[in-house]
């Protein structure tokens, strides 16, 4: 927050914790607003869906396995339950866990100005800030609850589906059951902090339009650019800036050892995303005229 | 915290810092590798010693990752086709040779190693634990093993690893002789660490090389990137650098190799290979290629009957599919038709197969191959 450190220590000290306090209590209550909300629920069902349809799919094809081909890991559910999570995040990760979050993200600001209710919340004084950090931590939460559930769900329809047992890494080698749960949360975290940049963006444009269908489709669209800018090799001394190009990287977590720099790599590319982002929103959004 | 701000100011204040802060992050994506690369100071030495030191590397331990990238002018061959065996070694060769690669190879001494290639949800790896050569690619999920016991040499010779900066080093220094200007070049920093830098130049024209650099760790003498120039071309032409290097023994259980359940292991007895009819030493036709010309123009010339049986052999293999793997295909789209037969071009090297059936290979311009032939 924007209060100075030095000045005069035991003021601040009372005035900190007060205004974590208020952060929490704000914080609280978004997250019950948040994931009350009908909408929430049913996109994070959506997102169960997609690895729940993966096994259910390959389950009644055939049990022999369709050679290469299809998205990541997905000749191997036959052998290994487990690896349902992993396609579940790769076949979610381009699309799916972007439109969600890019409806998270884009409603945050101009979903309270649509409603009205934006102005209730900024009667504190010092609120604006406060609720742009409220806002992101919402969502950055709905990023880990959306990542999750498809780890998750598709672990458990994995197992209920297919045998599992020691999982094989991409490098040949092969781990049990812990290791790879271990693995699994990594991967989950990886994919959360992936989709943090995007949650800045939706952000920031969610501060600067009274409509949220307009900031969610922005945000969405977006991400759909970036990817196809991705894919584009002519433009490839633009790829390391986009924040969708380490996406895919959290397969590096199935090699042994792992391969942490992808990991510090698209930490470090969220971040500045968050910085700049988040920045730019707080510029806008302290300064903006709330009129509803 | 001003709420009473106009619209109009409001939107003075956030756009400069929406112009900015792009800005500033190139500025630091552009700043730091460049502050990386500031030329450390040595103690001088002379090339030789330099070049030299490399044989005092062989006993090196250590894990790093490494950048492979090539523009030889090739097609791009996508990485991310089909999995399948036999007649697909000739695309994975290639496809080693398009584009660029992440590696990570790890060295626990001169006969434990482990080289993996980081491709997009898929790794393919090489492991050597003394006289055992395993091989494992993730997207076809099939390992192979090789067993050194009573077979001299290195025998791992796999098409689907590409080489690592000491390989490629080692494999300069036998061209590295009177043909050549030797110079060292301004000390370099490489994968945070100080190294010297040796560039090899062709004293002949007729070359397609325009200069090698080794690029040599100036405290262990490792290798850390080698750099090949082609003639009329910016980018190299070839490029393996260390991009970060740990000297410290990498875990002993990465070279304890067993391929994993459900894999697909094809046993290799070295041994066999060479009584069996399709041995190398049997084959009259690999005896002994000829050459013209010398040091970096020096033009081999095979009498080719090898190869077509070898393109027949593939065609007629079950992986069927006109895919980018099918080999003939492939072949006609590389090459293109010149007087008396059909030649690739790439940026090194080119090859020229004639409509008799030989197979000439040099890193000379087609022209000289052409010529070469009608001789």
């Amino acid at each position: 927050m924007s209060l100075d450190d030095r000045t005069s220590a035991p003021a601040v000290a009372t005035g900190r914790s007060n205004s974590v306090a208020r952060f929490w209590n704000l914080f609280r209550s978004e997250i019950r607003v948040l994931f009350r909300r009908g909408r929430t629920i049913a996109m994070l069902a959506a997102l169960a869906a997609v690895p729940v349809l993966i096994a259910i799919a390959i389950r009644l094809s055939s049990s022999g396995g369709g050679g290469g081909g299809g998205p990541a890991f997905l000749a191997r559910i036959t052998e290994n339950g487990l690896f349902v999570s992993l396609t579940g995040l790769a076949v979610a990760i381009p699309l799916f866990l972007p439109l969600t979050v890019g409806v998270v993200a884009g409603d945050t600001i101009a979903g309270e100005a649509n409603l009205g209710t934006l102005r209730y919340l900024l009667i504190s004084p010092a609120g604006r800030i406060r609720l742009l950090l409220v806002k992101f931590a919402g969502a950055a939460v709905f990023c880990a609850a959306a990542t999750l559930v498809i780890v998750l769900a598709g672990a458990a329809i994995g197992a209920a589906l297919f045998p599992i047992g020691p999982v094989t890494l991409l490098s040949g080698d092969t781990v049990g059951i812990g290791d790879y749960a271990i693995r699994a949360l990594l991967m989950a975290a990886y994919v959360t902090i992936s989709m943090l940049g995007l949650s800045a963006i939706g952000l920031f444009i969610s501060t600067l339009t009274t409509v949220p269908v307009g900031a969610m489709a922005t945000t969405v669209v977006l991400a759909a650019l970036a990817q196809i800018l991705g894919a584009i090799p002519q433009l490839d001394w633009l790829h390391p800036f986009l924040f969708s190009d380490r996406w895919l990287g959290f397969a590096d977590i199935m090699r042994q050892p792992i391969a942490w720099q992808s990991f510090q790599d698209n930490t470090l590319t969220q971040a500045v995303y968050i910085v700049v982002f988040g920045g730019a929103a707080m510029l806008r959004f302290r300064s903006k005229d709330v009129l509803s | 915290m001003n709420d009473s701000s106009s619209p109009r100011s409001s939107r003075k204040r956030w756009l400069p810092f929406a112009v900015v802060a792009p800005a500033v992050l190139v500025a630091a994506a552009v700043a730091v590798p460049l502050s990386a690369g500031a030329a450390p100071s040595l103690p001088e030495k002379s090339a030789a010693d330099i070049l030299a030191s490399i044989a005092g590397s062989s006993g090196a331990v250590y894990s790093g990752s490494v950048s492979q990238t090539s523009s030889l002018g090739l097609p791009e061959i996508p990485s991310t086709g089909s999995g399948g065996s036999g007649g697909d070694d000739l695309s994975g060769a290639l496809e080693l040779l398009t584009g660029s690669h992440d590696l990570r190879v790890f060295v626990g001494g001169p006969e434990r190693s482990r080289v993996q290639v980081l491709d997009t949800f898929a790794e393919r790896n090489i492991i050597r634990d003394g006289d055992d050569v395993w091989t494992y690619d993730s997207k076809s999920n099939e390992a192979t093993h090789v067993s050194l016991a009573d077979h001299e040499g290195s025998g791992s010779d796999d098409a689907g690893t590409p080489p690592t900066p000491v390989d490629v080093a080692n494999r300069l220094l036998t061209s590295v002789d009177r043909t050549s200007d030797v110079a060292v070049d301004e000390n370099v920093r490489i994968a945070g660490r100080s190294a010297y830098r040796v560039t090899i130049t062709p004293r002949t024209d007729a070359t397609l090389v325009g200069s090698a650099s080794i690029s040599v760790d100036a405290e262990t003498g490792l290798p850390l990137s080698v750099e090949i120039d082609a003639r009329g071309q910016n980018d190299p032409a070839f490029e393996v650098t260390f991009t970060s290097i740990d000297f410290s023994a990498p875990d002993a259980g990465l070279f304890a190799f067993s391929p994993p359940a459900g894999a697909t292991v094809d046993e290799i007895d070295p041994t066999k290979l060479r009584h069996d009819g399709s041995s190398l030493s049997d084959e009259p036709e690999l005896t002994a290629p000829t050459t013209t010309g010398e040091g970096w123009a020096t033009i081999a010339e095979i009498p080719a009957a090898k190869w077509a049986a070898q393109l027949d052999a593939s065609e007629a293999s079950p992986d069927g599919g006109s895919g980018p793997g099918d080999a003939t295909g492939m072949l006609d789209e590389l090459t293109t038709p010149v007087a008396g037969g059909r030649a690739l071009q790439t940026a090194l090297v080119s090859v020229l197969l004639t409509d008799d059936g030989r197979v000439l290979v040099g890193a000379v311009p087609v022209d000289a191959l052409v010529a070469a032939a009608t001789r």
